[in-house]
């Protein structure tokens, strides 16, 4: 994780009192929490803790029932905030229709992105998909796969970043190269994952939360010395969370 | 064993609602079949019959699937199960999806006709429906594409009096054409039950498969605008897809088609329907004329095809891809006008020869042309919406899977066509009816279109339902 000072005057992300539900299962229960700009931050939470909520409120994609959220100060719906943000769903698929270089032309071209063909090779180079550029996307096996969804994700060089679960199916050298390149761009980075040992190689904070609402937000030096120095920081994790519940 | 087999396969492919559904159908189809008086074939429904049955044998096979789970190569396969039980269990499952379709779209002409003879033959027909079903899949794409021709034009060559294909029997040959079927439907249903033998080892295959299938003649993104992009996809290649029991397929097909290509094979039908049309000479009156029934009849076939277009619209989309990239009514007013687009160059040939037998003095050709330019559009862009906001299934792993339960809601998509087929109908015997009918669908597509509320509830129903 680089150490280079980051700007913390405004909010990349900020979620004031949202709550969400799916019918009456609630997902979100007035849960806040906000993240500077440039500050790269964890989602930590067990399973249905509400991560995935999270984020699909963040993009846009689901709205939420109560509060508000703000992408460096606009709606997360609002064409100010779709073109700051770039978005990888856990088990992301591209158009399976189109081949890896028809996925990257396409949506570097719907948003609008001033050099398509530039970023397009930068990208095949970057994540190793040139000798997969003409493959169709079905055929591709799910590691090449979630290479190229990582490429749309930040093929329009975005200033937020949300990522769920982005090392998945990567082997050892593409997740070093992986994580090597995530490192390199600027921006507001938020990364949900269940692994401790990704979040503290891509993050240097950390949000909590658990059964939908905030449960704790700190850096990952805060979270360690939360326990005994031999203790593995999976086990004041699993603590912290195994308390909420 | 196989009770156990067969009820665990249809709880896990059918959902409770849409079996209760099926059953009762059924019942309604068998009772409607005795209870009405023969009244003898009816030129009209001759026509109809040949001419639906032609499009829907070449679409189960053009696009069938076998209804096998992901989890049934995961779990249900690797059990020690008898073959004979687990190849009858999904064949049962394949005909309560496809089979009782047949009996339901049919049933009721068995009332037309005064013989028994009929009831054989729509079992036959459902039948073979079924077991085309299962064959596709081991059948080469172009194979599959030949052969779905080749079924289409023998079904359709009983218009010229032959007397052996499947659709004679609803086309005065009632004896050859049943012969026909019963042989046709022998012949499918073992090569059916072979092709179960296998399943697991077909779907084995798609789980191993490493070939790297290169696409030949990419499209270019570079350079264009959001919008341009979004046009420029959707006018160079097709998809089409269908998952629901009157579709004829249990998967949904994500393989994509050059739009060339699918408007030079419209360009040969429907030279094919203008040399048939005119064949049958100049009309006198509308009643009394083949010409006719011919009209509706390719009207109503390309209703269905606009249908099964409109199924594919949304199936394929990446929310997470266009719709962070363009607001949702941005987004999804393009994509759906440039399908339309889409289909109305494949329909554009139909409409020509429409406009040709019009030019000559074939004066009910006008309510083809009506159809195709005033009620297929609008009602297309209805379909898309109606499907993306009642039951959206989106194609996210392998072609060979069932991506969910067959259910109610799911049947619900296909409502949409009833009125649509009403209205391509009526229109044909008044072909301003096309154009008021044309007039108001196109105001209510537009009216969903535009409006923001009701694709802000589209992209939570898509979100909700798992679409990634």
């Amino acid at each position: 994780m680089s150490s280079e000072s980051r700007p913390n005057t405004a909010h990349g992300i900020e979620l004031v009192h949202v709550s969400k539900s799916y019918g009456s299962v609630p997902a979100l229960s007035d849960l806040s929490f906000e993240i500077p700009v440039g500050g790269r931050y964890a989602l930590l939470g067990p399973n249905g803790a509400g991560k995935s909520t999270t984020l699909k409120l963040l993009i846009g994609s689901l709205r939420a029932d109560t509060g508000y959220i703000k992408i460096l100060g606009s709606a997360p719906e609002s064409k100010e905030s779709k073109a700051t943000v770039g978005y990888l769903p856990e088990d992301a698929l591209p158009y399976r229709m189109l081949s890896v270089r028809e996925n990257l032309e396409y949506i570097a071209a719907l948003r609008g992105v001033a050099d398509v063909r530039g970023q397009t090779e930068y990208l095949l180079d970057e994540l190793d998909l040139r000798q997969y550029e003409k493959s169709n996307v079905g055929r591709l096996s799910r590691g090449n796969t979630q290479k190229l969804a990582i490429a749309l994700a930040i093929v329009h060089s975005p200033k937020v970043l949300l990522l769920d679960e982005p090392l998945n199916y990567l082997d050892i050298p593409t997740q070093e190269k992986v994580i090597s390149m995530l490192d390199r761009l600027e921006g507001t980075h938020l990364v949900s994952t269940h692994i401790m040992s990704i979040a503290n190689r891509l993050t240097d904070s950390v949000v909590m939360i658990s059964k939908g609402m905030f449960l704790w937000e700190g850096t990952i030096e805060e979270l360690k010395k939360k326990g005994s120095p031999e203790e593995p920081i999976e086990k004041v994790v699993a603590r912290m969370m195994t308390g909420a519940s | 064993m196989l009770p156990k087999l067969l009820t665990f396969v249809l709880r896990t492919r059918f959902s409770r609602p849409f079996l209760i559904l099926v059953a009762v159908m059924l019942v309604y189809s068998i009772a409607i079949t005795s209870a009405v008086p023969p009244s003898g074939m009816t030129l009209i429904f001759s026509y109809y019959a040949t001419g639906i049955i032609a499009f829907f044998l070449a679409m189960a096979l053009a696009t069938g699937g076998v209804m096998v789970m992901k989890s049934d190569r995961d779990y249900l396969f690797t059990l020690p199960l008898s073959t004979r039980d687990l190849s009858l269990s999904i064949f049962v499952a394949q005909f309560v999806a496809f089979g009782t379709t047949v009996l339901l779209m049919f049933a009721y002409m068995a009332s037309a006709i005064n013989s028994p003879l009929l009831i054989v033959d729509l079992a036959a027909l459902a039948l073979v429906f079924t077991s085309l079903g299962v064959i596709a899949p081991s059948l080469q794409t172009r194979t599959r594409v030949v052969l779905s021709v080749v079924l289409a034009l023998w079904t359709l060559s009983s218009f010229l009096n032959f007397p052996f294909t499947p659709g004679s029997a609803f086309n005065g040959n009632l004896y050859g054409g049943t012969a026909t079927l019963l042989a046709l439907a022998a012949v499918t249903v073992v090569a059916a039950f072979r092709g179960l033998s296998r399943v697991e080892l077909d779907m084995m295959k798609s789980m191993v498969r490493t070939t790297s299938s290169e696409i030949k003649s990419p499209n270019s993104y570079a350079g264009k605008s959001p919008l341009g992009a979004i046009y420029s996809m959707n006018l160079s290649n097709m998809s089409l897809a269908g998952r629901m029991n009157m579709a004829g397929t249990s998967r949904y097909v994500s393989r994509r088609v050059k739009t060339r290509w699918v408007v030079a094979a419209s360009t040969a039908a429907a030279a094919a329907y203008f040399v048939f049309a005119f064949s049958l000479g100049p009309p006198q009156t509308i009643e009394g004329t083949d010409t006719f029934p011919v009209a509706i009849v390719a009207a109503v076939i390309l209703s269905f095809l606009g249908f099964f277009f409109s199924q594919s619209a949304i199936t394929n989309e990446r929310i997470w891809l266009s719709l962070t990239s363009l607001p949702a009514t941005t987004y999804f007013r393009h994509l759906i006008a440039s399908k339309v687009v889409s289909l109305m160059l494949v329909l554009a040939p139909f409409a020509a020869a429409d406009a040709a037998l019009l030019a000559l003095g074939y004066g009910v050709a006008l309510a083809g042309l009506a159809i195709i330019i005033a009620v297929i559009p609008g009602s297309f862009v209805l379909e898309i919406c109606w499907a993306a906001y009642i039951a959206p299934i989106q194609v996210k792993g392998d072609d060979m899977m069932m991506p969910a339960q067959f259910s109610l809601r799911q049947l619900a998509t296909g409502l949409l066509l009833i009125p649509v087929i009403i209205l391509a109908s009526v229109a044909s015997l008044f072909p301003i009816v096309a154009v008021v009918g044309g007039l108001v669908t196109c105001a209510l597509a537009a009216l969903l279109v535009l409006s923001g509320g009701f694709w802000s509830r589209v992209v939570t129903k898509l979100t909700e339902n798992g679409f990634v």
